[in-house]
């Protein structure tokens, strides 16, 4: 697959990267330079940043693939991921961005332990739930990149682990949150026009979108309702209506609370950009997965219609994608875009993970709770270090995957709803909740997570997903604890601009 | 259920997905519009 013009795109994509990384280690002077990038970001670097971080190759890939095996029921999922993204601004960014200013946060744990009066245990608590669910998440996002990388150019999956790791990992560990942020930007507009243009491609292909849905429809009617009949009749059917209201809060306000997600919002420059960025956010997020889910619409109907054979992989839905791309657009100038966009998309989420932990790290663990007396300067070497062996870490673990990856990356997600999801809402919108409450909420959300994922997956199925009855306790636990033990500080809660409104005064 | 499939045969776009999109996008719009102007009260 791979010939000269893709290994020379990919050469000047992988140059303008590292670029960027070398322009931006020149601003990088203090630790907040590095990890809130000096709280400089412009209108459209924030709002891609955001839409990126959760945007990912899994997504890309991922999106296709749950179109080609579920068809319309499961376009419920291009709703809610793109609402996560304005549910972040707006919930949670504005106050959490006027707060941080105010007070220098440089991560949510900064919030968490100000706010609960809890600089160790709701810190460390919630900092070490966070590096957890954001490796994860990490070793997925590796598994995707050396799916695209190994197939293109035939090499080895360690291979091509190798090549794109050390890549994200040389440019983010020399220019912190500026350099993922530009080059976030740089991908993101690459992946927009790159999806504009490929998707529709395919859907004129394969008959266009009337025609795909009659196919779809002829293979199973469900395949173009809204939601499929309850109890699922087949392992594809699952997308139930009571389903769908447990994915959309899973993905809705599950993505909106992920670390990698939620700690953009401390480095906006100001204020006013929370009030247009949620719509630009959910537009664009909206109509390029819109476009990736007919796309795997359009592949279903063509392998039904014996147009294309998918790859015979275990995974073979999530190459439905490539497929399309493959049979719609044979031409070798596009199949070397192609290979960009995938990785674009792989890479815009990978590095702000990788940031997330080697920060949360070095900054939450290391500076606030080992070592408060450190200086700047050898807080940004420990994140830089802290960096690194994230990235490679990650690196090793994904060169061979848990059988249970994608298990685990849905783990993952409900771990972040279960977790964060109520101490975050409870802190900023409600008075009374207290420190012993907040503890109580994200330790109980935490092991019900675990007790009902591992449940679902190896005991018996649950009608809803599992992160739903995780945050119903985190829930429960929050209120009555709250109740029953003493009020945070006025002064506290008049600091953190705690209460029922979002634009703080 | 019944015309939600007709509308996909006949051509034209799913209308319950483009309307809750919508819905959700006209929510930002106000939203936006009126500043997030859900203030603290001194």
């Amino acid at each position: 697959m791979a010939d000269m013009l893709t290994i020379a795109l990919l050469g000047i994509y992988f140059l303008m990267l590292l670029g960027i990384g070398s322009w931006a280690s020149k601003k990088i002077h203090s630790t907040s330079d590095y990890i809130v990038a000096g709280r400089s970001l412009g209108f459209w670097v924030f709002t891609i940043l955001v839409v990126c971080s959760i945007c990912s190759g899994m997504t890309l890939l991922g999106v296709a693939g749950f179109g080609f095996s579920s068809g319309w029921p499961g376009i419920w999922e291009q709703i809610f991921v793109p609402l996560a993204a304005a549910f972040c601004i707006i919930v949670f960014g504005v106050k959490l961005h006027h707060v941080g200013r105010d007070r220098g946060y440089l991560t949510v744990q900064d919030y968490f332990a100000h706010r609960f009066e809890s600089p160790a245990a709701m810190r460390g608590m919630s900092a070490v739930a966070g590096i957890i669910v954001s490796v994860i998440y990490l070793v997925g996002q590796y598994t995707a990149i050396s799916i695209v990388l190994a197939w293109l150019f035939a090499i080895q999956h360690w291979q091509a682990l190798l090549i794109a790791g050390v890549i994200i990992t040389a440019y983010t560990v020399i220019g912190g949150l500026y350099a993922v942020s530009w080059t976030t930007l740089v991908q993101g507009i690459i992946l927009i026009i790159g999806v504009l243009l490929m998707a529709p491609m395919v859907i004129i292909k394969a008959g266009g979108l009337t025609h795909v849905s009659q196919v779809l429809a002829s293979v199973d009617p469900n395949f173009v309702q809204p939601w499929y009949p309850s109890p699922a009749y087949a392992a594809y059917a699952y997308a139930t209506p009571e389903f769908l209201i447990s994915f959309g809060l899973l993905l809705t306000i599950g993505l909106a609370c992920a670390p990698h997600v939620i700690n953009n919002v401390l480095a906006a420059r100001e204020a006013r950009y929370f009030q247009w960025a949620p719509l630009v956010a959910f537009a664009i997020y909206g109509v390029v997965m819109f476009l990736v889910k007919f796309a795997g619409f359009s592949v279903r109907a063509l392998v039904e219609e014996g147009a294309v054979v998918m790859p015979e992989v275990p995974n073979a839905a999530d190459f439905a994608f490539v497929t399309g791309v493959e049979f719609a657009m044979p031409n070798m100038v596009i199949w070397a875009l192609f290979a960009v966009i995938v990785l674009a998309a792989v890479m815009s989420t990978t590095d702000r993970l990788i940031l997330t932990i080697g920060t949360m790290f070095a900054w939450d663990v290391y500076k606030n709770i080992f070592r408060p007396q450190a200086p700047d300067k050898e807080v940004l070497l420990v994140s830089k270090v802290a960096v690194v062996f994230a990235a490679g870490g990650t690196l090793l673990l994904a060169v061979n995957p848990p059988a249970l990856l994608a298990w685990l990356i849905w783990m993952g997600i409900g771990v972040m709803l279960s977790t964060f999801a109520v101490p975050l809402l409870a802190g900023l919108y409600w008075k009374g909740a207290t420190t012993k409450g907040a503890i109580a909420s994200m330790a109980l959300g935490l092991v019900s997570a675990g007790v009902f994922g591992y449940w679902h997956q190896f005991v018996a199925k649950l009608p809803v997903h599992f992160s739903l009855y995780a945050l119903t306790v985190s829930a429960v636990a929050m209120i009555v604890v709250s109740l029953l033990t003493q009020k945070n500080d006025a002064a506290i809660l008049d600091e953190t601009k705690t209460g029922w409104f979002i634009q703080p005064r | 259920m019944l015309t939600f499939s007709m509308i996909i045969m006949f051509g034209l776009p799913p209308l319950t997905f483009y309307a809750v999109m919508g819905a959700f996008a006209l929510v930002l719009i106000v939203l936006a519009l009126w500043g997030l102007r859900f203030q603290e009260v001194s």
